[in-house]
């Protein structure tokens, strides 16, 4: 099954990934050949907006694309050297939760109402700790709680999801998805339906988590203030595809691509000089992926675009080390945020 | 900006539920959805309201909208208390106060044409004519920025901003003098948010428009608003000029707010401050100061009594023993 040499620094290979969906409007791209690393020990950012593929790459990644409708077409998602797009529906049950796991937006959701906690945290312990004893799944679950920092996780084991708050709903996800212990961890939009203040706790503990366990984290969002206090690289989707891909330091202090740039432009920030000025927002509407323009797709929105980024894609390309850019034009976003 | 005179003044308003139904055996409880909050919004004015879930923010705007009775308290719109208007005033003061809501899907009927979207308020109070009503319609589109002729689509062919937009194009209809905008940016997309935001700021520039701002995302109300009042728990805390909010916040709560923000600055590291996250439920809220037991100031005093909302520094005021 290892096909290639796995690299070691990285948790997660993702090679020219490709995911389609059919629908009314005829075949839609959502992931359309992405490339991209999760080294391990860091936390990637991914960003983009509705409808960019950033959830639908964490689904290709487990390989959980809601079918018929969906597919994955093409590609690899290499784990260790495994390419997961090749296992057997079988064997792909043995990454789940154990190797992979995955935390979701809305914690009501991702619970079952009618089973206490203790009782959903047991499930994953008897399918990933098929050897161990009932004595030792309850100890095992009161450790996990507790890595959570959920408080008086012996008692917490009886509650049910409705008897506890948002953030606490949202650390027993993190608690299942530890249960493995995976060496990658997938949470989309894992703080969007939290408050403010308990999402600056959850964030803190996927970073303890990253820091203390060495588990690789990929951390979908829409929230640039989010990717940037927490992250240690970032990718930026954008219509299915990354546009930009570099370390968090160099994006937010250079974009290499139009998208970003004019994005951490548009954000109304907390800085005093510039309360209550008028924000530079970004023109146009995000693309219809049943209808994507030819060449680049931000080129509709794009301030730089001339006739060639209307007719041929940029590929992704390494313009400085270690930053990636899909843009003919990489030199002139600065200018963009001289205004 | 703001004149002296207000155009809508709430005192001491008090907004208290009772949970179960009214036919459950079981004892019904008392949730204090908001609790005595006082403020004025000026003529021209943005005032915005921040807090977390469950803060009583959307409580208010649906009093001051007339969508439920005030439990206690008065709602003054220039001068004249609301709960006391004839039929015919009450007609006027709902066409003088409009919304703008979160959900531009939910919002709007699919099954309506835009233009009779746009225009239902407006024909409320009078039949228009075929023909003035389409000058209308096109009229309104372009106000917010959209082509006039897309007055015969539906709702299902705009994008979420668009629709943003066509939902403040139908509070326009009837040229009302407030507009409570209720969390209006959070479903849109980041790189569209700006975008309304801005459209919003234009229109107040050129009509005058009063505006209660009711959002969670404190960066978008500092932005946008002239003042800011701070809820917790069905209370306001604080309450002063967004740059002095802001710049030195004197709540605690508003400074725990502040440390908790993401900063798209990856210089500036996370420093929330610790304490306990668990929000006390507003059935039975803490004696004394509501936010004491997750204050890191909290004494003896805050579990006694009540902080008085006083006005510490001009113009701004705060509800807090330890300032």
């Amino acid at each position: 099954m290892t096909d290639v040499e796995a690299r070691p620094n990285v948790a997660l290979e993702i090679d020219d990934l490709t995911t389609v969906f059919r629908s009314r409007h005829g075949v839609v791209r959502a992931v359309d050949g992405v490339s991209l690393e999760v080294r391990k020990g860091e936390m990637l950012g991914v960003v983009g907006e509705s409808g960019s593929g950033k959830s639908m790459l964490c689904l290709s990644i487990m390989r959980l694309v809601p079918g018929p409708a969906g597919r994955i077409e093409s590609g690899r998602v290499r784990l260790g050297g495994v390419d997961l797009l090749r296992l057997t529906e079988a064997e792909m049950r043995q990454y789940r939760g154990r190797r992979i796991a995955m935390i979701l937006q809305d914690p009501l959701m991702s619970l079952n109402p009618v089973y206490s906690i203790g009782n959903q945290i047991n499930e994953s312990l008897r399918i990933v700790h098929p050897g161990a004893g009932a004595k030792e799944r309850v100890q095992k679950a009161i450790e996990l709680l507790r890595s959570v920092r959920i408080p008086e996780p012996k008692d917490r084991l009886k509650a049910f999801p409705h008897q506890l708050s948002g953030g606490m709903r949202q650390r027993v996800c993190a608690a299942i998805a530890l249960s493995g212990p995976p060496e990658l961890l997938l949470a989309d939009e894992p703080t969007t339906a939290l408050d403010v203040t308990t999402q600056a706790e959850f964030l803190r503990l996927l970073r303890d988590l990253r820091d203390d366990l060495g588990v690789s984290i990929v951390l979908v969002t829409h929230d640039l203030g989010i990717v940037a206090q927490n992250c240690d690289r970032v990718a930026v989707m954008y219509g299915g595809r990354i546009v930009e891909e570099a370390p968090v330091r160099r994006v937010y202090s250079g974009p290499r691509h139009p998208y970003t740039a004019l994005l951490l432009r548009s954000v109304p920030s907390l800085e005093t000089q510039t309360l209550g000025s008028r924000l530079i927002p970004v023109d146009g509407t995000p693309p219809d992926l049943s209808q994507l323009p030819s060449g680049c797709r931000f080129a509709p929105r794009c301030p730089l675009a001339d006739a060639r980024c209307h007719a041929e894609y940029p590929p992704i390309t390494e313009i400085e080390s270690d930053h990636h850019s899909a843009c003919w034009k990489p030199g002139e976003v600065a200018s963009l945020l001289e205004v | 900006m703001t004149t002296a005179q207000p155009v809508m003044e709430i005192k001491h308003l008090t907004k208290h539920y009772a949970t179960g139904s009214p036919w459950s055996l079981r004892k019904s409880r008392t949730v204090h959805a908001v609790d005595d909050v006082s403020f004025q919004l000026g003529t021209g004015e943005t005032l915005g309201i921040v807090g977390e879930s469950g803060c009583g923010k959307t409580t208010v705007s649906r009093v001051i909208l007339g969508l439920v009775p005030p439990t206690d308290g008065q709602i003054l719109f220039q001068g004249s208390d609301i709960s006391r208007l004839s039929r015919r005033q009450r007609h006027d003061y709902r066409t003088e106060v409009q919304a703008v809501f979160q959900d531009p899907y939910g919002s709007l009927n699919p099954r309506m044409r835009v233009s009779d979207i746009i225009l239902e308020p407006r024909t409320v109070q009078r039949r228009l004519g075929r023909r003035e009503a389409k000058q209308l319609s096109g009229e309104l589109l372009e106000s917010v920025g959209l082509p006039g002729s897309m007055g015969t689509r539906f709702p299902h062919e705009f994008s979420g901003g668009q629709r943003q937009r066509l939902a403040i194009a139908r509070a326009l209809s009837v040229n009302p003098s407030v507009m409570v905008l209720d969390e209006p940016v959070s479903a849109l997309d980041v790189s569209i948010r700006a975008q309304v935001i801005n459209l919003l700021m234009d229109l107040q520039q050129e009509r005058g428009l009063s505006y209660l701002l009711i959002a969670h995302d404190l960066a978008v109300v500092a932005h946008s608003s002239h003042r800011i009042g701070v809820m917790y728990l069905g209370k306001l805390v604080e309450l002063g000029p967004s740059r002095d909010v802001v710049t030195h916040p004197l709540h605690p709560y508003t400074q725990l707010l502040l440390s908790a923000h993401p900063v798209p600055n990856p210089n500036v590291r996370p420093t929330p401050k610790q304490t306990n996250s668990e929000l006390p439920s507003p059935i039975n809220p803490p004696s004394g100061c509501r936010f004491r037991t997750r204050c890191p100031l909290a004494a003896d005093v805050c579990a006694e009594r009540e902080p008085e909302f006083r006005e510490l520094e001009p113009t701004h005021w705060v509800a807090c023993h330890m300032r």
